[in-house]
């Protein structure tokens, strides 16, 4: 694992941000059928279904600076980065427009975790977000990820949850501390914890660019 | 791998294979198919596995335990694969005898390579044969045996209906993999 190497981060730029996103990928028709494994006759059993996907998101995240030579030992020679970074796990909610139905016929095929690390980086002279490391829960959001080029792997993801009856876990506020970690095979990938101060009207991600 | 993270080294697989007819010869094709690791769902849909996840477990036996020391004939064996915390597959055998060959495989496999375009990129959509060698096999027991397909929202295993189990076997092998040799590109 090569977390180690991006793990010395300046502590005194982390900005800490709780935010909630829905956000909508719009692609291709394709053939519904056979769009993923295994091709059946009716094509049920697709690992993924075909676009477009729905995603309902609730993020923990951490902006990070982290050191450039750190950052540039994750990415191919012909991205460069300034070691800006966006470091996350979240609770997603997803479907394909064909399968609404499994919101209620079986959750666990719309619902998963998600732990990120992202980083900002320059492509011929365009910005972009890139992901070198994630993890997921769930076999489909794994190869659905690989489809879009995500290089997810599998852990046990967790996160602090609020629940509206609950007497202070009820609501984003300032002061409220939050937590998540990614746990694969023997090892913790990462663990992050961020205390909420003020709402925001903007995401740092705005300056990223596409991802 | 082996010593620095057993976990990396290591996983459970529950499949289906069919013997298939493709251009006049015989193989043995997978439909279904579940590991317990990403590393093996990942390097299976490389070679047109179609790899899902899935919580299995089977029986072990273990040199010191009576009973359980090895194969022998009475011996009962059992295993079962859940996705999502749901059954999909059960199995039970009873073994009786030790034979000369397991009945898999039906000869080479084949399976699809997938990788569908998104928006833009190669759309990857072929038939290969997976290239396999240095197989061994070590004792080959057979008995009865007892299978329970269960289907689900995401596994159509309720379309197959079995007319006659054969037998049931265990038995352990090892092989060498190196890739996949392409027989037809298919267009949908």
């Amino acid at each position: 694992m090569f977390l180690s190497e991006i793990g010395k981060h300046e502590t005194s730029l982390m900005e800490c941000l709780f935010t909630r996103l829905e956000v909508e990928v719009t692609m291709t028709k394709n053939n519904n059928s056979n769009f993923t494994l295994p091709p059946t006759n009716n094509g049920k059993s697709q690992i993924v279904f075909q676009p477009p996907w729905y995603y309902g998101v609730t993020y923990i995240g951490a902006h990070v600076k982290f050191t450039k030579e750190s950052a540039e030992k994750v990415i191919p020679r012909f991205l460069s980065t300034d070691g800006e970074g966006w470091v996350y796990i979240a609770e997603f909610i997803s479907t394909s427009e064909d399968n609404w139905d499994y919101m209620y016929q079986d959750p666990d095929l719309v619902q998963y975790m998600e732990g990120a690390i992202g980083l900002k980086v320059n492509f011929e002279g365009k910005n972009y977000l890139y992901f070198p490391f994630m993890w997921v829960d769930k076999d489909w959001a794994l190869v659905r990820g690989w489809l879009d080029g995500h290089p997810k792997k599998i852990a046990k993801i967790a996160m602090t949850k609020l629940h509206h009856l609950l007497p202070k876990y009820n609501k984003p506020e300032r002061g409220l501390k939050m937590g998540g970690y990614a746990v694969r095979g023997g090892g913790v990938m990462f663990r992050m914890q961020v205390e909420l101060e003020e709402r925001t009207e903007s995401l740092p991600l705005k300056n990223f660019g596409p991802f | 791998m082996l010593y620095e993270d057993p976990e990396e080294t290591k996983y459970m697989e529950a499949a289906v294979a069919l013997k298939v007819k493709y251009n006049g010869n015989i193989y043995t094709y997978f439909p279904f198919m579940w590991v317990n690791k990403d590393l093996p769902l990942i390097r299976g849909w490389l070679l047109g596995y179609p790899k899902k996840l899935a919580y299995i477990s089977m029986s072990e036996f273990h040199k010191l335990l009576d009973g359980y020391s090895g194969p022998s004939s009475g011996v009962k064996m059992g295993g079962y694969a859940l996705r999502n915390g749901k059954e999909i597959i059960r199995i039970k055998i009873t073994l009786r005898e030790k034979v000369s060959q397991s009945p898999i495989p039906f000869d080479p496999i084949v399976q699809f390579r997938r990788f569908p375009a998104v928006q833009d990129g190669t759309d990857v959509y072929e038939l290969g044969q997976v290239i396999s060698s240095d197989f061994r096999v070590s004792e080959v027991w057979r008995g009865e045996g007892e299978v329970i397909l269960n289907g689900s929202i995401n596994e159509e295993l309720e379309v197959l209906k079995i007319n006659k189990i054969e037998g049931g076997y265990y038995f352990n092998w090892s092989f060498k993999q190196l890739g996949t040799k392409i027989l037809s590109r298919i267009s949908k």
